[in-house]
């Protein structure tokens, strides 16, 4: 790629920007309607229990009331989720979570929706609940599900781990902890459904996988997905929590029932927080080896995830934590050994990071102890344990694409806050305050993973005036990418950004290039639409026209078709990790963060000062739009690590508005400065990779490592609230919540585990125990 | 009973808003930053709402009588930071002020609604105790802010009273102040503790907000300050204290706040090294 490039690699404005700060109604929960009707979700009173009736008679006699639907009106399969169709569309039997849908109603207004809900009588059994991932694991805890609470049991081992243990030189072993973290996008969940003239059912949502979402619909109506059009794009910002079916499934069922009428459905932030997705809470036990001269020999580690009520992605989740447990560092030997559960805390699933920030913490931080043990510098001690290309990762898997740690490690190591950290640390001002620096080195696999289904495509339309459409299903959920596709049309196409207008998301225009999740969609939509550019020029040439405004004239004429397909295939891992589903990935981004914070020793606040934030993107499309997700991914991840948890005691949400559920503000997220590492990527783009999930992952271990540097306590529990920091201080034994009991505790989930998937799973396909080398566990 | 149809009168003078409050079960509303949300939550529930928007003209100000200073209850956040008198005359109030919300909460909410809603994590309040500030009652009644407060949204008050203004001595040139406030983030936070001080030679103020059922004043601690005593006035405070445990933090972590916040505003006002032991380094 030594061509010189008009658009790629430029700092382009967004497209999207114009409409956006003027505040147009660009979202579709902004939509002006014309004769609206306005839906509610009836959800469970309690977080377990049998139903035993519900009745809807006086709520559907209420005057202004259109319909009142229960589980009787899905005509077709009552249940869905991305991986396993666990969750019911409307409950039946029983509910299993706060969250859980009941009925729902259509009103004329919004507050006869909400009074007829009150109108609805449902007759409850409550049942015992389960509300700690460990403890679902034991014989003897309610069941959320019959089938037991274990969702997916992942092990993995390589190489002599017991050997390696007992050579080591130094072992450091730690229980961590990460919370439920609320994706808090400023767009609750909310769309708008019609039943159209031509009996097409239409859909105004802000979703993540418009074709899939298309699919789960037509499933539960019973119909010919042909006849079902989603609107997707653009969305109030999403991080993986539209990913699975938000509401669409309810402005579907309500749609077939208001004669026509539109019927809009936005949740309000309490009902967002209670019935969305969260981020996976982690327990991690992570025992880390290593040798007298810093070289790491051994991995273990003890993952169970909290996945709720419903599988929904946690699956996926799990392994891809799984995959990254060893980081981007050479580890010679592995034992790791994962569960994802049920409980009735809500329901978590895809979250930027997807389970790779919560074991990255626990990994950095004994990266850290190590260092500090061996008497060596933390940065050099992690370029000694560098995987390097053509090296095995940590779960075998060959790395054959563009590995960028050590150009991460290296622009880390020259940022002003690394290197200057002496001097920027005796700047404190206030003489109760201390100051600290530490740093956090990440990968992060790119797209689906090994034996997913993951392809591209796109089309292109020529406009008159020689202008273009491109159509992709790939969402703009915030993250820039309709103007990384505009530049991409631009640059293969040899036209103006500005003459491409994108259309993403449309189920009945754009081509399906599968989801806007995984960090996939730079590389997707670039590499599909590069390959639909190249049909577009050979058109023009077919048309031996000079310029493709004349050449629009010339296939008008001839009447040949405007609109041009193309596809591909992601590429993928040679062999699969046995026993992990999905894994591994092929293509990995890196990042690494340093992050300078002033700890206040009189109360336990940290403020995070300034963050260095690297990003190895492979080429960068748009420099100006990776710092913006850069930006955006240390402020996220900043209340990740100091302030965001969805506290759920005994089922029940005790923070689920936002004067409760902190996320940090402006005077919260410290100066970030972004350094851009272009490891070119051969499969990608012009070499791009992507890095959208990237910046979230190192934030957390880079601040907990820098507490550490400022006030000598290591925190094992994020978020890692002023509280918990002056308690760590003060040396509080409450503070450590890693005792005898709990790795007794910890011993028993793993028999009580590895007992209740030999004798649970058979049969049931989605995972299967490893087999006989399991016992010892 | 939909929300929307509460009932909302917006009466044109003081005589009519009491007139109004004289129903059982109907609540004034001025900036509605409080009202609206615990409207929603169903906390409050009123048979009606007495709007007093248009009591502004009236109810809003800023007045200095002499050594003394007046405040409209209806005068917002925004217009105290913004009054010179106020930043000069009682610059603990606008240290207090300036921490509330956000500058749109700041733009709607006011001082008599802050002192209406009772919170003990009002942040205007621990100020107002420290400066030993009057409420005014329909104009022309005052009662001290500390017998106001009887607990958590609980005032001494009659049906058809309504809070119309606050009044207190303008501190003195020579005197030092500060409000210490810890939240969990920066801005938009509810307090987890905070304290009001004032120092001068032979006087000495302190009060807690967010660690009582009310704010409290510690005259004990005051004393021991009067006496030099910054480790004994800490001690007095986490003392005096009697928080609750909730979703935001314990009560024992928000008892020990009680004093470390003091000990941080003694240290700001006076410098470090004034105050010894200053609450101990960690490591």
């Amino acid at each position: 790629m030594t061509n010189q490039q008009t658009w790629i690699g430029k700092s382009v404005h967004r497209v999207d920007a114009p409409a956006k700060l003027k505040g147009e109604p660009v979202y579709m929960t902004d939509r002006p309607l014309e004769n609206p009707c306005f839906g509610r979700v009836l959800r469970s009173r309690y977080p377990h229990a049998r139903i035993l009736r519900i009745d809807t008679a006086k709520a559907s006699a209420l005057p202004g009331v259109i319909c009142v639907l229960t589980h009787k009106d899905v005509p077709g399969l009552n249940g869905f989720g991305i991986v396993i169709p666990d969750q019911p569309v409307l409950c039946f039997d029983k509910v299993r979570m706060m969250g859980d849908a009941l009925a729902l109603v259509a009103a004329e207004t919004p507050e006869i929706a909400a009074a007829a809900l009150d109108l609805i009588e449902v007759d409850y059994e409550p049942l015992p609940i389960v509300d700690d991932a460990l403890a679902a694991i034991m014989p003897g805890s309610p069941l959320v599900h019959e089938t037991g609470n274990i969702h997916l049991r992942t092990v993995i081992r390589r190489g002599e781990v017991a050997q390696a243990f007992a050579e080591a030189a130094v072992v450091v072993d730690h229980v961590y902890f990460t919370p439920r973290q609320a994706h808090m996008f400023l767009e609750t969940e909310g769309g708008v459904g019609q039943l159209m003239p031509n009996g097409e059912l239409h859909i105004w949502c802000p979703a993540q996988a418009a074709f899939r979402d298309r699919l789960q619909v037509a499933r539960l109506l019973g119909w010919d997905p042909e006849r079902i059009r989603e609107y997707s794009s653009p969305s109030g910002g999403a991080f993986g929590g539209k990913d699975e079916l938000t509401v669409q499934h309810y402005l579907a069922l309500l749609a077939l029932h208001t004669g026509g009428r539109p019927v809009k459905i936005h949740l309000s932030r309490e009902e967002s927080t209670v019935a969305g997705i969260k981020r996976h809470p982690f327990m991690v036990q992570m025992r880390t080896a290593a040798a007298a001269d810093g070289t790491f020999l051994a991995q273990e580690a003890f993952v169970v995830a909290d996945t709720g009520a419903y599988a929904s992605l946690g699956g996926p989740v799990l392994n891809l934590a799984i995959e990254h447990i060893g980081g981007v560092y050479r580890f010679p030997s592995l034992n790791v050994e994962g569960y994802c559960v049920y409980t009735n805390n809500g329901i978590s699933g895809a979250f930027r990071g997807f389970g790779v920030p919560q074991v990255l913490v626990a990994l950095e931080s004994n990266i850290d102890e190590i260092a500090r043990r061996l008497g060596r510098d933390p940065l050099d001690l992690r370029r000694q344990n560098l995987i390097q290309r053509g090296d095995l990762s940590a779960i075998g898997n060959p790395m054959t694409t563009g590995v960028g740690n050590q150009a991460v490690l290296e622009a880390l190591e020259n940022s002003p806050t690394w290197k200057e950290r002496t001097a920027k640390k005796a700047a404190v001002t206030d003489p109760w305050k201390r100051r600290g620096v530490g740093i956090g080195l990440c990968m992060q696999g790119l797209g689906l993973g090994k034996g997913i289904p993951d392809y591209g495509a796109a089309v292109i339309e020529l406009l008159p005036g020689g202008k273009f459409k491109v159509g992709i299903s790939i969402q703009e959920i915030g993250t820039g990418n309709q103007t990384a596709y505009a530049q991409f049309a631009a640059e293969a196409l040899g036209c103006d950004v500005a003459d491409v207008e994108v259309i993403q998301g449309d189920t009945g225009y754009s081509a399906d290039a599968g989801t806007v999740t995984a960090t996939r969609s730079v590389f997707t939509g670039g590499k599909a639409i590069q390959i639909t550019a190249e049909k577009m020029v050979a058109l023009l040439r077919s048309t031996g026209a000079e310029s493709y405004a004349a050449a629009y004239a010339v296939a008008r004429e001839r009447g040949l078709e405007t609109k041009v397909r193309g596809s591909f295939a992601w590429p993928e891992a040679d062999e699969e990790i046995p026993g992990a589903f999905g894994l591994p990935h092929h293509i990995y981004g890196y990042g690494a963060q340093a992050a300078l914070v002033e700890v206040d020793t009189l109360t336990g606040e940290v403020q995070v000062l300034e963050v260095a934030s690297v990003v190895d993107t492979g080429k960068s499309i748009n420099p100006m739009g990776v710092e913006g997700q850069s930006e955006g991914g240390v402020a996220q991840g900043v209340g990740l690590a100091l302030m965001e948890d969805t506290v759920v005691r005994e089922g029940r949400f005790l923070n689920a508005n936002m004067s409760n559920y902190i996320i940090p503000t402006a005077g919260d997220v410290p100066k970030v400065e972004t350094f851009i590492v272009e490891v070119h990527e051969e499969k990608g783009p012009s070499g791009a990779k992507g890095m959208g999930e990237v910046p979230i992952v190192p934030t957390m271990p880079a601040i907990f490592g820098a507490i550490y540097d400022a006030v000598g306590v290591q925190m094992f529990r994020a978020p890692a609230t002023p509280e918990r920091v002056y308690m760590a201080m003060m040396g509080d034994p409450s503070a450590t919540e890693d005792t005898p009991a709990l790795r007794a505790r910890i011993a028993e989930g793993r028999r009580a585990g590895l007992a209740a998937q030999l004798h649970q799973t058979e049969g049931e396909g989605y995972a299967q125990p490893k087999g006989p080398e399991d016992e010892e566990a | 009973m939909l929300q929307a149809d509460v009932p909302v009168y917006t009466p044109a003078t003081l005589a009519e808003a009491r007139q109004l409050l004289q129903e059982p079960g109907t609540r004034p509303v001025a900036g509605g930053t409080d009202a609206m949300v615990r409207f929603k939550d169903g906390v409050w529930r009123p048979t009606a709402w007495v709007n007093l928007l248009r009591l502004r003209g009236e109810l809003a100000y800023i007045r200095e009588d002499g050594d003394w200073l007046e405040v409209g209850a209806l005068t917002t956040f925004s217009e105290l930071l913004a009054s010179r008198v106020v930043r000069e005359r009682a610059p603990l109030l606008a240290k207090a002020v300036r921490t509330v919300g956000g500058p749109a909460i700041r733009n709607m909410g006011t001082i008599g609604g802050n002192i209406g809603t009772a919170s003990p994590a009002g942040d205007s309040l621990p100020a107002l105790y420290a400066l030993d500030a009057e409420v005014l009652v329909n104009g022309v009644t005052t009662i001290g802010i500390a017998e106001l407060m009887l607990g958590p949204g609980r005032l001494k008050l009659q049906a058809g009273d309504l809070i119309t203004g606050v009044r207190f001595r303008a501190q003195a040139p020579d005197e030092v102040c500060t409000f210490e406030k810890l939240g969990l983030r920066a801005a938009h936070a509810i307090s987890l503790a905070s304290v009001a001080v004032r120092l001068a030679p032979g006087m000495a103020r302190v009060a807690l907000g967010a660690v009582a059922p009310t704010v409290i004043r510690v005259p004990d601690a005051e004393a021991a300050l009067v006496a030099g005593h910054a480790a004994a006035a800490a001690a007095a405070a986490q003392e005096a204290a009697r928080p609750i445990s909730d979703v935001r933090a314990s009560a024992e972590y928000r008892r020990a706040m009680a004093g470390n916040l003091l000990l941080r505003g003694l240290m700001r006002m006076l410098g470090p090294n004034l105050v010894s032991p200053i609450g101990g380094d960690p490591r």
